[in-house]
């Protein structure tokens, strides 16, 4: 499925919005190249859900790594992503105390929130955890494009 | 049959399932995923759900038992069914679980068990018709035939 992952060509788009679902414009998968390399990590309780990005994720040249349990992945937070997606449903504490908790310990990465529930009503609660945007599962490639278009741009403008 | 008779035969059945709503544009999404890299990802992301559904389905069958329901608990294992249903496409069963989901929020056992039975019959009726899709897959590869996407 891939968008192109030419690294070494230019950024066919750039997103400067929010990212949040419902954001019109932003890229698309069809349109998405990414100029840099990018990590990723993945905490979601849900196991098809997981894999099913993850693997949207690789697919776009981002290495990623994926965990079930909000633990695992304040584990990894030491390997400074450029982005991880935490779900609400996560095995061992909730996906908003594990978004809490990054902060706390000073991760700097984007978060984004994933949801189920209602995006409107999560929305709020995901943002004040301490995530810098949400969406809503299952996680459109659209949606996933916007989000990676815009880290690389900020990559690019560091 | 060869192989340019199996393909219209899936792309058939592939069709049929989408315009009766067993399969919504997730299942799309995750065979577009699928590649040469990792050409048995849906088979394998889906070979999960139907693991996790079953499991559910039995905790959902237990909690539904007890003398004193736990709605918490049902609506909890209804809110992971539908979860892994959206995340796979199967747009029946997941339809069937926000049905279950309010009769979990007015207590009301009796659409609870009304709503597992039909969960049930929707997941059994998808397996089946998936099963069915992967084994024409497989099909077309063995007759020499590309991996269908």
């Amino acid at each position: 499925m891939g968008p192109s992952s030419d690294l070494a060509g230019s950024n066919d788009c750039e997103s400067t919005s929010s990212n949040s679902v419902g954001d019109e414009g932003g890229c698309t998968w069809d349109e998405l190249v990414l100029r840099n390399s990018m990590t990723a990590l993945v905490v979601d309780g849900e196991t098809e859900s997981r894999l099913a990005v993850t693997e949207m994720l690789e697919s776009a040249g981002v290495e990623t790594e994926m965990v079930g349990s909000g633990q695992e992945g304040l584990n990894l937070t030491g390997k400074n992503y450029d982005l991880i997606l935490v779900d609400r449903f996560v095995h061992d504490m909730s996906g908003l105390e594990t978004i809490r908790r990054m902060r706390r310990r000073g991760v700097q990465t984007k978060i984004i929130g994933l949801t189920s529930r209602d995006i409107e009503t999560d929305k709020a609660e995901i943002m004040n955890a301490g995530a810098d945007g949400c969406l809503k599962k299952p996680v459109s490639a659209d949606a996933m494009a916007d989000i990676l278009a815009e880290i690389d741009y900020e990559i690019d403008h560091r | 049959m060869d192989v340019a008779q199996l393909k219209r035969q899936l792309f058939e059945y592939t069709t049929l399932l989408f315009h009766e709503g067993f399969l919504d544009e997730q299942f799309t999404q995750l065979q577009q995923l699928q590649d040469e890299n990792n050409p048995d990802f849906v088979v394998e992301v889906v070979s999960l759900f139907f693991d996790d559904s079953q499991r559910l389905l039995n905790e959902l069958a237990k909690a539904l038992d007890q003398q004193n329901i736990d709605f918490k608990k049902v609506d909890a294992h209804v809110h992971q069914l539908k979860g892994s249903s959206s995340s796979i496409g199967a747009q029946r069963v997941q339809r069937v679980c926000i049905a279950f989901r309010n009769y979990c929020q007015d207590k009301n056992v009796e659409g609870c068990l009304k709503c597992l039975q039909q969960v049930k019959q929707e997941y059994s009726l998808l397996k089946n018709k998936l099963e069915t899709l992967f084994n024409l897959e497989k099909q077309i590869l063995a007759a020499g035939g590309s991996a269908p996407m």
